[in-house]
């Protein structure tokens, strides 16, 4: 049992690597879209709430 | 002793495997459903029934979640543009089916063997392409390159980057037999030979590989992807684990595969597919620890023989009602017009074109663009070049019922305008498709006799008038109506009327009629005596400057050699002694230009 969680959190740390290293290479690579797409976005939800 | 819908399912996961990287070519005709996409449902239905009988669930919930959020997200809202609600939830329950049923370890190399040949299958096809005259799935109007089974240039490149680093993986792989290890390596060398063929094409013309436009760069669709990352990287993460704790095996080779298409997969972005969800389940199995257990099996034969069949009817008939090959290019042309894609449509007409020259479709397809366009005379062009006798390549041209509906649509929008700005697009349209006495009976409604022109203008008025219509068959029938009727329609068309000096009649002309008709690519020139017939054609390619309406073109003038008229700057017409047309090489670029003109002298 303890040997299954230990291999949890070794998997879960590695995961964690692993999905850091693909979301920079993603925003690396689409940095000017992504950018725009999420804060256009956000932008518009603030500007919807009255807050902008 | 293995029951029979865990027999249902191996057979299934198999048919999945071989069949994924088919592609389109893996649709069953008339159903239009692939082989992958029914064996995934056959695996959900069987998953529920073992659920069912077994209440034991073969995924673990690290995997269960992400997916499960997946599959919601999916219900809630469209991500990828082409997608419908069901496809994300589909993509989850066929992972989470195909997870539970793969048995273990064994059958993963097996189900990826399974892949790797049927990439090997494809990459042959696609090198072998060109001599057998099969016709591309994926291809450009900007491009040389063309593909054979996926949908775009990105799935193509990518599905043959997964052949290579699978057919790598599985050559290392102690685990196989050496027949299987040798024909993984095969394979693999094959994908490469069939990237590196087109590369000279995929790069020319600085052709696009990447159809990720519509892109996930915006909320909430980047936390999908980032969701999908999480998935993958845990998936890693297993493989990486299962290296270090268990028996190695292939762990570590798999990781480089996952490594690699995530890589290629961000690079050259493509929605993920059915084949995409396999490899993940498959490696996700993978990386669970290992249970030492005789893992059930089913021969691929009898699975690989259906599939294959299909694929050959496949490559060479194209399926008017197949929504998912690229080939029946006509079928998303509807929707595409009806939502006002037109730019979009044409690129993809030019690129069939590119691809097969003498498509008749089309021109078809081209003449309902010009119409939405409001350019009746561009329809009529291309509904001619459409009806024109010659064999179909990809599909058959329009039907009677299709030429119909058409020409009526050309009629409501050709009558909507004024009479003299009408043209003849209508006219032309009729006598493509056969309707002559309708063509001639609705163009005699525009003749009011007036009763101007003398009794010998018939004939090269007649003659002018069917050149205009494209028909010059027709122009013994209109020699029948009276001048003054058809002076009448030539001047609804545009034209000038003009006395003809007496020194020419003294020479025998007892009318004259010059006229300019401008074609897509070029600007025709003609003239009709009662006597002769002359003209020429200049490439609009090269024009400068526009020609000047027929009202202001050169008078009739008496030079030494003879009568001669000028249009413009652009052509000169000798009428006698010798009747023809000498240009200057400069004309006009035909922006502002009407379709027709003439000029007419007349006793």
């Amino acid at each position: 049992m303890r040997d299954a969680i230990q291999r949890m959190k070794l998997e879960r740390r590695i995961a964690g690597i692993f999905v850091l290293f693909f979301v920079a290479v993603f925003i690396l690579i689409y940095r000017n879209a992504v950018i725009a797409g999420l804060f256009r976005k956000l932008a518009s939800y603030f500007v919807a709430g009255g807050v902008l | 002793m293995i029951s029979l819908t865990e027999r249902i399912a191996l057979c299934a996961l198999y048919t999945v495997a071989l069949s994924w990287p088919f592609y389109v070519l893996q649709t069953i005709p008339f159903v239009f459903v692939g082989f992958a996409a029914l064996s995934v449902c056959a695996l959900i239905l069987c998953m529920g029934v073992d659920l069912a009988r077994r209440h034991r669930f073969r995924v673990p919930f690290e995997l269960i979640w992400p997916v499960g959020v997946l599959c919601l997200a999916g219900l809630l809202g469209k991500f990828a543009p082409s997608a419908g609600w069901f496809v994300w939830p589909g993509y989850a329950l066929g992972f989470l089916a195909i997870m539970h049923w793969l048995p273990g370890r064994e059958s993963v190399l097996r189900g990826l063997w399974a892949s790797v040949l049927s990439i090997g299958v494809v990459a042959v096809l696609n090198l072998a392409r060109p001599w057998l005259g099969i016709v591309p799935t994926a291809f450009l109007a900007m491009s040389d390159a063309r593909f054979l089974g996926p949908e775009s240039f990105a799935e193509s490149i990518g599905l043959f980057i997964l052949g290579c680093l699978l057919g790598l993986a599985l050559f290392q792989n102690k685990g196989l037999s050496t027949a299987q290890r040798w024909s993984s390596f095969v394979a693999a060398v094959l994908a490469v030979a069939a990237i590196v063929v087109q590369s000279p094409g995929l790069f020319s013309n600085g052709a696009p590989i990447s159809d990720f436009s519509a892109g996930p760069f915006g909320l909430p669709a980047f936390f999908v992807i980032a969701l999908l990352f999480w998935l993958t990287a845990r998936i890693g993460a297993k493989l990486a684990v299962s290296y270090f704790e268990d028996e190695p095996g292939a762990a570590l080779a798999l990781l480089g595969v996952l490594a690699g298409g995530m890589l290629a997969m961000l690079v050259m972005p493509s929605w993920p597919n059915l084949g995409h969800v396999f490899l993940l389940a498959a490696f996700a199995r993978y990386g669970q620890p290992a249970v030492k257990r005789v893992e059930p099996s089913i021969p691929l034969r009898g699975v690989a023989i259906p599939i294959l069949g299909v694929v050959a009817v496949n490559l060479f008939v194209i399926f008017p009602g197949n929504p998912w090959d690229p080939r029946n290019y006509a079928y998303d042309a509807a929707s595409m017009l009806a939502s006002g894609q037109v730019d979009t449509l044409a690129a993809r007409l030019e690129a069939v074109d590119r691809m097969q020259q003498g498509e008749h479709r089309t021109h078809f397809l081209r003449a309902q663009i010009r119409l939405r366009k409001g350019d009746p005379e561009g329809a009529a062009d291309a509904l001619i070049l459409s009806l024109a006798p010659g064999t179909p390549r990809l599909l058959p041209g329009p039907s009677p019922k299709e030429t119909d509906r058409f020409l009526a649509e050309l009629r409501d929008n050709c009558s909507a305008l004024p009479e003299f700005s009408r043209g003849l697009a209508y006219e032309r349209a009729l006598l493509a498709a056969g309707q002559r006495v309708n063509a001639l009976a609705l163009l005699r409604l525009r003749a009011k006799n007036t009763g101007e022109a003398p009794l010998e203008s018939r004939h090269p008025l007649a003659k002018a008038l069917a050149a205009f219509l494209g028909a010059p068959s027709v122009a013994e029938e209109l020699s029948q109506w009276e001048s003054g009727e058809l002076l009448r329609v030539l001047e609804t068309l545009g034209s000038a009327v003009d006395r003809l000096p007496e020194e020419l009649q003294a020479r025998g002309v007892s009318a004259l009629v010059l006229t300019a008709e401008k074609g897509e690519e070029s600007l025709m020139f003609r003239g009709y005596t009662n006597a002769d017939s002359f003209g020429g054609t200049i490439l609009r390619a090269c024009l400068e400057s526009g020609l000047p309406h027929a009202e202001s073109w050169g008078a009739l003038r008496l030079t030494d050699g003879g009568w001669e008229c000028r249009f413009g700057e652009q052509a000169l017409a000798r009428i006698w002694p010798a009747p023809e047309v000498f240009f200057t090489g400069k004309a006009c670029a035909g922006g502002s230009m009407p379709r027709y003109q003439a000029r007419i002298w007349l006793p």
